[in-house]
């Protein structure tokens, strides 16, 4: 076979698996010698007898870290396996053929009732099941049939890079602290006679900046918060602050499941009614204030598209001692539940080819 | 409207965003400026220009904002004489029953003759003061 016939196969059939080949050429070519070695490491490790996954093997570590690739490629039970569970893949059957390599490690085929129809090192009809199951179809035939996963709702198609979400969160804040950062300031940690409670009603626009990545329980993203807040306050010398905020949040998402922690910090300006200047006592000291938002709790989500939230926010309104010394800043400190719903605004994910 | 990570590199999607917050922040800035400081609340303080050394007499304060009574203060106000031998008044939380207004009768007394200030102060708000000059006669 000449070799751009062996090339032209080995793309069109890598192009079944979602996988770049281009890519893993690249990388190749950079570093030819390094990959050679890898590849018979990992050939060696993964056997003889499964030569298409010993060769794409190395791929994956590739295509994971491009962030692209299925869930299915960073579950450690479908690793052996190629095949991209990408949502606009859905629909489309996969590896259609005489029969597919089977890994030698998979779990679930074990228990299966039913021997393996070995056919020349491959195993008939594997499935990968939406729960991460593997295992060999009761309904099986020679035909070799792997279903993507149904990543409708998966973390992928939620959070992703440059996703935009618009975010609506209202709180009840009141609960009344000292400034949690006095210790820094050298100020004594205790706060004034005068109470609180803010209700801040926060529209945001949410970006998301990266794909879901990150060890452990680290496992997530980080996405860009511009919000417009509008805060009422019902107890407080004060009645409403209008500001602008910006933050980052830290989305904790794991493998599976709908519910995600996250944690987040605004910091942002704003307008205050001050009622210091008008001689009430330990109120803000001037309109002009900064605030400060930290925050953390669980978002749900229902579709890739509708989420919710529920968490715990503290919230510190002061001037930055700009008012001093004509009149004293003493701030705000308040904190309590916060509510929020967030909104898709840009299209759903589209994955690269 | 659509943002979109065009630097690959790290540092430059950092420049990007930075450059996104600061141009938002500007904006922000200028429009809270823009809003401006209302000001604050003035004092007036009503004494005697003249009094009798050791002999009590009545001050008045009045504190206003946009020329209205002044009716949430409830600072504390402090006084201060020039007179070290004076006696004045412990400080005074201002009430809402006050309404900005409070009067006290008979409250200082100056011993040292000749021209005499006492000063008004609210606590953390010292921005709101008044002073009232007084001859001293032996």
């Amino acid at each position: 076979m000449p070799a751009r016939h062996a090339r032209k196969f080995a793309f069109d059939f890598a192009r079944g698996f979602d996988i770049n080949l281009h890519f893993f050429e690249k990388r190749m070519a950079k570093r030819p010698i390094i990959q050679f070695w890898k590849f018979l490491l990992v050939f060696a490790a993964l056997g003889v007898c499964s030569p298409a996954q010993s060769f794409l093997r190395p791929l994956h570590s590739e295509i994971s870290a491009d962030a692209h690739s299925g869930y299915a490629l960073e579950s450690a039970d479908l690793l052996p396996f190629a095949c991209s569970t990408r949502t606009d893949d859905l629909n489309a059957p996969r590896c259609v053929g005489s029969g597919e390599a089977r890994p030698p490690d998979l779990r679930s085929t074990d228990s299966s009732p039913h021997p393996p129809n070995f056919n020349g090192g491959c195993y008939p009809r594997v499935i990968a099941n939406p729960d991460n199951n593997i295992g060999v179809d009761p309904k099986s035939s020679s035909d070799t049939v792997i279903r993507p996963h149904d990543h409708t709702g998966s973390d992928r198609s939620v959070y992703y890079r440059n996703k935009l979400e618009f975010a609506f969160d209202g709180g009840w804040l009141p609960i009344d602290i000292p400034f949690v950062f006095d210790v820094f300031l050298g100020d004594a940690y205790n706060m004034t006679t005068l109470r609180y409670t803010l209700v801040p009603l926060v529209a945001s626009l949410r970006w998301h900046l990266d794909d879901v990545g990150g060890p452990w329980i680290f496992r997530g993203n980080w996405d860009m918060t511009f919000s417009g807040s509008a805060t009422f306050i019902p107890r407080g010398p004060e009645t409403h602050y209008f500001s602008y905020d910006m933050g980052i949040r830290r989305n904790f998402v794991p493998r599976r499941g709908k519910i995600a922690p996250y944690f987040d910090g605004r910091l942002g300006l704003g307008e205050i009614n001050a009622k210091e200047p008008l001689g009430v006592q330990f109120a803000q000291g001037q309109n002009f204030t900064f605030t400060i938002n930290m925050g953390s709790g669980v978002r749900y989500n229902f579709s890739p598209r509708y989420s919710a939230s529920v968490g715990l926010n503290w919230m510190h309104i002061s001037n930055l001692y700009l008012s001093q010394p004509a009149f004293s800043n003493y701030g705000i400190n308040v904190w309590g539940p916060i509510f929020g719903i967030d909104v898709r605004l840009s299209k759903p994910r589209h994955y690269s080819k | 409207m659509k943002f979109v990570l065009k630097s690959r590199s790290s540092l430059g999607r950092a420049f990007h965003i930075l450059r996104i917050c600061a141009f938002l922040s500007a904006i922000a800035v200028l429009l809270t400026a823009a809003c401006g400081t209302p000001g604050h609340a003035t004092m007036n303080l009503i004494a005697p220009s003249a009094a009798t050394k050791d002999t009590a007499f009545t001050v008045t304060v009045h504190v206003v904002y946009q020329g209205k009574p002044d009716s949430v203060i409830n600072g504390v106000i402090h006084f201060t004489s020039s007179d070290p031998a004076a006696v004045l008044p412990i400080d005074y939380q201002f009430t809402r029953a006050d309404a900005g207004s409070h009067t006290w009768t008979n409250g200082f007394i100056l011993s040292t003759p000749g021209s005499q200030t006492i000063t008004g102060q609210i606590h953390d708000a010292s921005a709101i003061n008044a002073s009232a000059a007084i001859t001293v006669s032996p």
